[in-house]
């Protein structure tokens, strides 16, 4: 079985969640997301928490998920 | 007895010297913080090795904490020491809602989640296993915790 198809199977068991493609999104650094709960969709974003927020109530999602997409996505040891 | 399980997310890394592109699975959850009338949803990392929960300062902003009103604490990691404000927050983790003195910092503006540590996330289930083998997470409940709603 290849990488892909382990990975793919993988994600299928656990559900795992990737924010690769959110991270490598050059628009989205240094931003605030909203995110639909339990998936990489985004509902909203912008430079402040509220303006992801309010997008995310216009797009109908009164509950997403805050976060920010860092500037530096280096490994980290806390 | 019951448990909650929940899945490790995935995110890329980029070496800042090499710019050698990876993957990394975090033991990272939904959390829904609450203060007052205000409550959002946000992430946060479990990190068995922290001994307290720490959230970037602009969670605090979004709750309506004031962030420097709160009582002041340096805390040491093993990048240096940094200046965090107590706030004490509801934390909740699907049914279960838990009050927690946490700690808001400036110096980890840039993060995308907070980490929840030993006192408040741990002192309050007890048991957590993280399985990185199958990227899952088990949050065991103890018999004497009830659900409680977040009304």
């Amino acid at each position: 079985m290849n990488v892909d198809k382990m990975r793919a199977l993988q994600k299928h068991r656990s559900g795992t969640i990737s924010f690769v493609k959110l991270y490598e999104k050059r628009d989205y650094r240094g931003k605030f997301l909203a995110l639909l709960p339990d998936s990489d969709k985004v509902v909203g974003y912008g430079k402040t928490p509220q303006q992801a927020l309010k997008q995310a109530k216009e797009k109908g999602c009164d509950s997403p998920v805050l976060t920010r997409i860092p500037v530096n996505i280096a490994a980290s040891i806390l | 007895m019951k448990q909650i399980i929940l899945p490790y997310l995935e995110f890329p890394t980029q070496d800042p010297v090499t710019k050698e592109k990876g993957v990394l699975y975090r033991p990272v959850i939904r959390i829904y913080l609450s203060f007052e009338k205000r409550g959002y949803n946000f992430f946060a990392l479990i990190d068995s090795g922290a001994d307290y929960c720490l959230f970037p300062a602009w969670i605090a902003t979004a709750l309506g904490h004031r962030l420097e009103k709160g009582q002041e604490r340096t805390f040491n990691g093993v990048g240096g020491s940094i200046k965090a404000y107590l706030h004490t927050t509801f934390i909740q983790i699907q049914d279960y809602q838990f009050r927690c003195d946490c700690f808001y910092s400036r110096h980890i503006s840039d993060y995308a989640y907070g980490l929840l540590g030993q006192v408040g996330l741990f002192s309050y289930f007890r048991e957590i296993r993280l399985d990185y083998e199958h990227k899952q997470i088990t949050i065991i409940i103890p018999a004497t915790t009830p659900p409680s709603s977040r009304n």
